[in-house]
């Protein structure tokens, strides 16, 4: 092993953890660390932890269920549910170990339901990673998860099968599942930079997660990313996303850098993290 | 430029005819000349030719942001990508095959695990599935198993083998899937390849 150069990415990557921290402080969010050993108990586990289940490291010890952090939110989110936290926006960092993959989460959360404050903690994100982690942001995706639930009924929205066709947007499929005159064939049959415009002219119903989407688009054009796009058959990961979700790419990595959105658990909020593997920091 | 990965061998014979059918004589052109090469770039676009099974995860992973590749495929790999249209070339479907009809088919060799797991847990029947990469059809033959799970075009391997269709599954047929990053930041790109693939009476 070549110490000097490996002494010299250990100093940085710690670095870079620092700065963060520091410059969300110096923002006035409040910092928080949680345990990476998270504990669930068999008999109280939610929906929510079930799903997630299958994509993290767990065992069992006595009558318990553990495991390792796998992503921040959804701690943060179990961690409100139990206890009171005395702030309205924290910041945070750390590891996160989804299934089979190590990563590192700087992320922030504020417990606001005021788009204008949420739109600013997002600036002060996406400032963070332009400035010091020199990063470039090529695109931006925005979905909104109340849109899906406007236009499929609640059995629809429950169908495995319609869920994967939404995922892998199977037109043909979901054509011969819902029917060629079903809102969503109808939508998705629209080329996807027209979609937004033409579900705000036929279907009044959407008016408001469209506006929403509309607004966070003009915020992130400010932001000079060079393409935004929005995504109106995006499914939710866990369903306390309500809202408002966006995805930010950098040119060349398949997986979104930053991802985040509105979330509602138990009140209304607003988080989005940058998500850090060996090669990007 | 956008980039496409396609299976070689027949489905890519399948493919260049359906281009000519489209009057995409600038793609075929480029690739009827294909004879060991991995990729062929033209002025507009670049073919990946790989295995039939590795599509997918060229497209997942980003490198190419089209494939061209058959459902089961799809189905057995359940990648993250886009399932974006039918093709009309590699039809054929997965069939249940044996040497005579029996009321049950307890031990199944096959290619198609999570197909064959998923057909015998939706008929709510136990299943022992036994795991090969190809010849399936000796498993059948030689009675270490009940029968195979397979694809069927025409039916003349099973002959060939003393087997014969015992149920007839699910059609199978090429699709056009795309990355799904891809897929909104070259839409444009990917839109213009999905409209030349749709025009009729081209």
């Amino acid at each position: 092993m070549h110490f000097d150069q490996n002494n010299q990415k250990i100093l940085k990557k710690k670095k870079k953890e620092w700065e963060f921290l520091h410059h969300f402080n110096q923002l006035n969010y409040d910092l928080l660390d949680l345990s990476i050993l998270e504990e669930f108990q068999w008999d109280s586990l939610s929906p929510d932890d079930l799903k997630t289940m299958t994509n993290r490291y767990t065992w069992q010890s006595n009558d318990m269920l553990l495991s390792l952090r796998s992503d921040w939110t959804d701690a943060i989110v179990r961690y409100r549910k139990k206890y009171k936290l005395q702030t309205d926006k924290i910041a945070y960092s750390g590891p996160v170990y989804p299934y089979n993959e190590e990563r590192m989460q700087f992320g922030m959360e504020i417990f606001s339901q005021d788009v204008v404050r949420q739109q600013a903690a997002m600036k002060d994100l996406l400032a963070f990673i332009k400035q010091n982690l020199e990063q470039k942001l090529s695109v931006a995706v925005i979905s909104h998860y109340s849109l899906l639930k406007k236009m499929l009924s609640k059995d629809e929205l429950e169908d495995q099968d319609i869920r994967n066709l939404l995922r892998e947007r199977n037109l043909d499929k979901l054509k011969d599942k819902l029917g060629g005159s079903h809102p969503v064939v109808l939508l998705m049959s629209q080329p996807v930079l027209d979609q937004l415009e033409y579900a705000r002219a036929h279907f009044p119903d959407l008016k408001e997660p469209v506006e929403a989407i509309i607004d966070w688009t003009a915020q992130l054009e400010k932001e000079n990313i060079p393409t935004v796009y929005s995504d109106l058959f995006s499914l939710p990961a866990q369903s306390y996303y309500k809202g408002i979700f966006l995805q930010f790419y950098t040119d060349h990595v398949v997986e979104p850098v930053i991802t985040g959105g509105q979330y509602s658990s138990p009140s209304k909020a607003f988080g989005m993290a940058i998500n850090l593997g060996e090669n990007n920091y | 430029m956008i980039t496409i990965a396609l299976s070689k061998g027949r489905q890519l014979k399948d493919f260049i005819a359906f281009l000519n059918s489209k009057q995409m004589t600038h793609w075929s052109d480029a690739l009827k000349s294909v004879s060991r090469e991995l990729v062929v770039e033209t002025e507009s676009v670049r073919f990946l030719l790989v295995k039939g099974e590795d599509v997918p995860v060229y497209v997942e992973e980003g490198v190419a942001d089209l494939g061209i590749t058959g459902s089961d495929v799809l189905y057995e790999q359940k990648r993250h990508i886009n399932n974006l249209m039918d093709l009309p070339f590699g039809y054929c479907h997965f069939a249940l095959a044996a040497k005579e009809p029996k009321n049950t088919y307890p031990v199944v060799a096959t290619k198609y695990v999570r197909y064959t797991q998923d057909y015998f847990d939706s008929i709510m029947q136990p299943v022992k599935i036994i795991y090969l990469k190809g010849s399936v059809e000796l498993a059948a033959t030689i009675d270490m198993a009940d029968a195979i799970m397979d694809i069927v075009q025409t039916g003349t391997t099973l002959k060939e083998n003393g087997l014969e269709e015992q149920i007839q599954l699910d059609n199978i047929n090429a699709r056009l899937i795309a990355n799904k990053h891809a897929f909104f930041s070259k839409n444009s790109e990917i839109q213009a390849v999905i409209d030349a693939f749709k025009k009729e009476g081209a």
